[in-house]
Parts: structure tokens; sequence; C-alpha cells
């Protein structure tokens, strides 16, 4: 088991130089240079050599690249911004916190809203409990989490004035950002859990419990929910990496300083130092959500558990 | 008087979906003595294990409808008992066995757990933790399998040990009724011999009524006392393991079954099977249902359903043996 956690943490090295690598590559040959987005429209040639010479961004992609891993991987150091000019890691250690907030929080909501009602709707197959829910979930399945959010903001802070609109003064400000992003992700997790559940309720071993004389929620919520776990934790791993580094629309809305508007506007303004700071992290942190959904899969689940023991597993 | 521990009566049971309304399980009828085995002989699809399932309440619910019929368990309906007076019989008083031994165990639940839960869901009032593990062990000892593995997880175990496990669990509350669905059909030739003599003895030992479903002649002879033959939802022979071995009157297609079975002293070149396939059991035909497939059948057959001829314990659903006919041999 240790073994396997040893490896799993070593692989996260070529990870994240892969995702490094590609990165930078697309960010040197996309068009435009950084001198032009500081300088914007009126700037004279020369300036614009002069201070992309000043960032070192006349010298050839493979030494910029070099450049950058010796000063990240020996001197700790992720660079300054070119827009800002403060440090990089400043304006990650600023925004990270944030965002790690805002996305727990509305994993939490989703799935305390959806897989219980998931599970209920697969329980009571084409009743009510499952077409109400289904039809709910569809509906924000379908809205853009923008529109959620003005609407959210309208009711909840405008017309009865409960959470503020924007900000994160206070843990009030957190409630309709997590609200907004959570709900439509609730409605994937609904459906996640209830298919799951559906397939494991037909199981032989159901069966065997019902014939011992088990009541219908031990049934439910002891064999049947353990075994339909592992595509719900899944989905919330997968949901995690998506929410922490895309939530861009949500964090303008909500005025939230997220990672994701950091990176959208490091990549609109060619702040290369920040789009590389911001991914390197959020791919590190995917990583690692990974592999605690991996070490979740063997808590549940011995058989996973006696794989890893063997060392047989080392894919992500 | 026979000791009667199980009774079913009539017993008609329907699967009904929006396309079509198949008939599983045909006014059927039959008893369960204490300490008999009865076996329930049949092939795929005759309706076997839907007539074991609505014993124990355990067809699917929104699909399946007992159309009419009583299964009495003393002087209970067990078709009518509310979903918790039914739990109290499940494992308790009637315990069955499973056909695949792979799927039958929850894979995320230790073996001593799934024994133990069936003693938990039954205990009684006051009874403590330690005794109820302590009859795990027990009931892991009388199977086969060293106490110490009550931790481990049914993947750790091969086919037979789990089918012991699945038996251990189902003898756990020492039922009066043991319902074994086709218990060896998944596990190999020597495995099955095994699983076979240990039902026996456990069955002996604990005096438990038992009823056996197999499409295995060898099986029933080897364990029942009694035999019922099921073909397309109905039982079209019924008698004692005399009866259906030693006589010399037989429904053709009990006939068919005794010959499909291989000889080893007459030199045949290939198996001797029943031509055709089962009546599509979602038509009710007015005549006997065997009829397309018999080599027997008379007009009589396609037109007119078969009365039960009736010898001693032994009776036949048979145009062939109708009043009359029977004193020719």
């Amino acid at each position: 088991m240790w073994r396997y956690l040893f490896r799993r943490c070593l692989l996260i090295i070529p990870i994240t130089l892969g995702v490094s690598f590609i990165v930078f590559s697309i960010m040197a040959i996309t068009p435009g240079d950084p001198a032009t987005m500081i300088l914007g429209i009126g700037g004279t040639q020369e300036d614009i050599d002069r201070i992309n010479q000043e960032l070192g961004y006349d010298r050839p992609f493979l030494v910029r690249y070099g450049d950058y891993l010796y000063k990240a991987v020996v001197k700790h150091d992720l660079g300054t911004s070119y827009q800002f000019k403060t440090t990089v890691w400043s304006n990650i250690k600023q925004r990270l916190p944030v965002s790690v907030k805002v996305t727990t929080f509305s994993l939490l909501i989703a799935s305390m809203v959806g897989v219980p009602i998931g599970v209920l709707s697969a329980v009571k197959q084409y009743s009510l409990f499952d077409t109400f829910p289904t039809v709910l979930a569809l509906f924000f399945a379908a809205i853009p989490t923008f529109w959620l959010g003005m609407m959210l903001m309208l009711v909840l802070s405008l017309k009865i004035p409960i959470f503020p609109a924007t900000g994160i003064a206070s843990w009030k400000g957190y409630v309709l950002p997590s609200l907004s992003l959570g709900l439509p992700f609730a409605a994937q997790q609904l459906r996640f859990a209830r298919s799951s559940m559906l397939e494991t309720i037909r199981q032989d071993y159901i069966r065997t419990a019902k014939a011992k004389g088990a009541p219908e929620n031990i049934i439910i919520w002891k064999h049947a929910l353990k075994n339909a776990l592992m595509p719900i934790i899944t989905i919330i791993g997968i949901n995690f990496g998506l929410i922490l580094g895309g939530a861009v629309a949500t964090e303008t809305l909500f005025s939230i300083p997220g990672l994701g508007s950091m990176v959208v506007t490091g990549i609109k303004m060619k702040d290369i130092p920040m789009v590389m700071g911001g991914i390197i992290v959020l791919s590190i942190i995917c990583s690692l959500i990974m592999l605690i959904v991996d070490l979740l899969y063997a808590l549940i689940d011995p058989r996973i558990k006696a794989k890893y023991s063997r060392g047989r597993r080392a894919a992500i | 008087m026979r000791d009667l521990v199980l009774e079913i009566k009539n017993l008609s049971i329907r699967y009904k979906t929006d396309l079509e309304t198949v008939y599983a399980v045909n006014n059927i009828s039959f008893s369960l003595e204490k300490g008999q085995t009865l076996g329930i002989v049949g092939e795929t699809g005759a309706g076997k294990t839907t007539a074991a399932l609505s014993i124990l309440k355990l067809l699917p619910e929104r699909i399946s409808q007992v159309a009419e019929g009583e299964i009495l368990l003393g002087d209970k309906d067990i078709l009518q008992l509310s979903d918790v007076e039914i739990r109290k019989i499940r494992g308790n008083k009637i315990a069955m066995i499973f056909q695949d031994p792979m799927t039958s165990l929850n894979p995320v639940m230790t073996i001593g757990e799934q024994i133990y839960e069936a003693l938990f869901f039954h205990k009684h009032v006051g009874a403590r933790r330690e005794d109820l593990e302590k009859r795990v062990d027990e009931v892991l000892s009388l199977v086969g399998i060293s106490p110490m593995r009550k931790g481990d997880y049914p993947h750790q175990f091969s086919g037979g040990m789990k089918q012991r496990v699945v038996i251990a669990i189902a003898l756990a509350c020492e039922p009066e009724i043991l319902i074994a669905d086709e218990p060896t059909t998944a596990l190999d030739v020597t495995i099955q011999a095994q699983v076979l003599s240990m039902i026996n003895e456990l069955q002996m030992s604990l005096n438990t009524s038992m009823i056996m479903i197999t499409h295995d002649l060898g099986v029933v002879a080897k364990t029942c006392d009694d035999v019922a033959i099921m073909y397309a939802g109905e039982l079209i022979e019924t008698g004692t393991a005399g009866d259906i071995f030693c006589s010399k009157q037989h429904h053709p297609y009990t006939e068919g079954l005794f010959g499909s079975i291989p000889n080893l002293k007459v030199e045949a070149r290939r198996l001797n099977p029943i031509p055709g396939l089962m009546p599509d059991p979602t038509i009710i035909v007015p005549g006997c249902k065997f009829a397309q497939r018999c080599p027997k059948a008379m007009d009589v057959c396609i037109k007119v359903h078969p009365q039960e001829f009736v010898r001693g314990s032994h009776r036949i659903k048979c145009h062939l043996f109708q009043k009359g006919r029977d004193t020719d041999e």
C-alpha cells in the first residue's frame, strides 16, 4: 500500500512536467507577444522590442522554457506577473484558498443534494420521487451557471437581502457562488447516483440480503450504496478539478478572486508566468485529488485494495 | 396425517410488461412435509425459480403478479403478509440458497459480517453481540470453513467455498424450510458432490424441510424424497422418488428427460435430447403444452387440457393415462 502511494506521488512529477511543457508551447505558438499587450495599441515597434527583450521573450522557445523550469525547480521562483509586476506565487497564495473554499462548498452542496436524491429516485424508480427530481435535474444541468448565479443574486440578495451580491468579506459571500456552482453539479451527481444505484439494486447479493430478512433501509444504505459509490466518487473527483480552475463565469459574476479568472486574464494578456503558475498548481492539485479518489476506492472495495497491495496497478 | 410445513395451492404467477404478459407459473400445487426434501425438476424457463421466489415474496415487485393461489406456512398465507411480517420469515423460518455463489455475496462486506447480519435481523431481544459472533463461528465450522476466515471478503474464496458461505447464511437461524435454487449448477462436478452431501447432512441433523430446485435428475435421485416435474409453468408429474424413478408409467416429457441422460452402458454417438423448444410463455394454449414436442401426441392433446391421473402418490397430467386407459398396464 505504501509503495503504491509513493509510486503514485512520484507520478505527479512527469505529469506536471508534461502539462507545463504543453502550456508553455501553446503560449508560445499562439499569436501576439507580451510587450504588445502591455503597451496597448499605441506602442512603437522600438518599445515593443525593448520590453520583449527585458522580459526575455526575444530568446528561442527552448531556452525560455529551460530558463523557466530552472527557476521554478531550483530557485522555487515562479516568476513575476507581466501585468501586475507582483510575483506569481503571491497571486496564487492569495487566490488558491478562495478557489479551494468555493469548490469545496459547491461540491458539498452538490453531493449532499445530488447523491441522496439520486439514491431515492433509483429505489423508487418510475414513481413521483423519480420523475420529479429527474426533470429538475435536467433543468439545472441545462441552464448556464452565470444565469443561475444572476437569478440567485436577484432573489437572495436584491429582493430579499440575505446574502451579499459580490465579494467574499464573510462566509455569507460564499453562499451564492457555491449554490450557483453546486446545483448544476448536484444534477449531474443525481444522475450518476441514480444509474449506479439502479444497476446495484438488481445484483444478486441484494436479493441475498432481502432473503436474509434485511430491512429496506439497511439494504439501500448499507448493502447497495457502498457498492454503488465508485462512479459517484469518481465524478466528484473530476468535478473538483473542473470547478477549481473552470469557475471563471461565476468568479467574474460574484467578483471572487479565484484561480480560474486569474488564468483566463493571464491568457488574454499573454501573461506567461501567471498562466504557467496557475495551471501547474491546478494540475498538481488535480493529480492529488485523483490520488485521493483512488485511495477511497481501496477503502470501499477490498478487491481494489488487494490489487494495490500487490502493486499491479500503476496507472492513474 | 402427514406433517405439512408448507402447502402451495393453485399458484399462478404472471409477469406483466407493457408489451406482453408472461404466464410463468400456472396453477401449481404441492406440499412439503417436515424433514422431507422435494425436488422440483424442469428445464430452463420452466418457472422453477419464479415459484421458489414467490415463497419468500422476492419476485420483482413492479412486473410480477400472483394471479391466484395460496402459499400456506402453517395457517398463514404468505402472500397476504405485510412487508414487516414477511421480513420476519425470510432467513428465519424460510431461507434460500441461490444459484450463483459468485454473485450472491456482497463483495464489499466480510463473510463474517454477512452471516452475522442474518442472525442480527432475527435475534431475540437481549441477545448479546458476543453470542451472535459465537454462533457465526459455529455456523462457519458447520459448513467446513475455519472461523479464522470470517474477516475475509468473498473474493478471497473459491466458488465452492463461497457456496458454503451462502449455505452458512441460509442455515444461520436454523430455518424450518430451506429452498435451494440450483445450488450446484455454477460449481464444477467434484465440488457439486461435496456441496450436495454437505447440504444433505446439515438438513438431516437440523431436520429441515427442503425444496431442491434443479434440472439435474442425478441430484434429485441423490437427495429427494418427493419429486415434481415442471414444464412450461405447470407441474406435469409429481410423486415420491420411487414413483418417478421406478414406476413404469410416466409423462412423455419425463421419459424424454430420462432419455436425454447419457447412458454409459450403451454405446451411443450423440446425446438424445427432446426435440423442439418450450412453448412461448406469453400464449395460452388450450391443450397440453407438451403436445407440440410429444412423440405420443393425439388429437385430444392439442384441444383439451389434460386432467391429473392419480395412482397413490403418483400424479401425471397426461391424456395417455385418462380413465379407462390406466388399466392398460
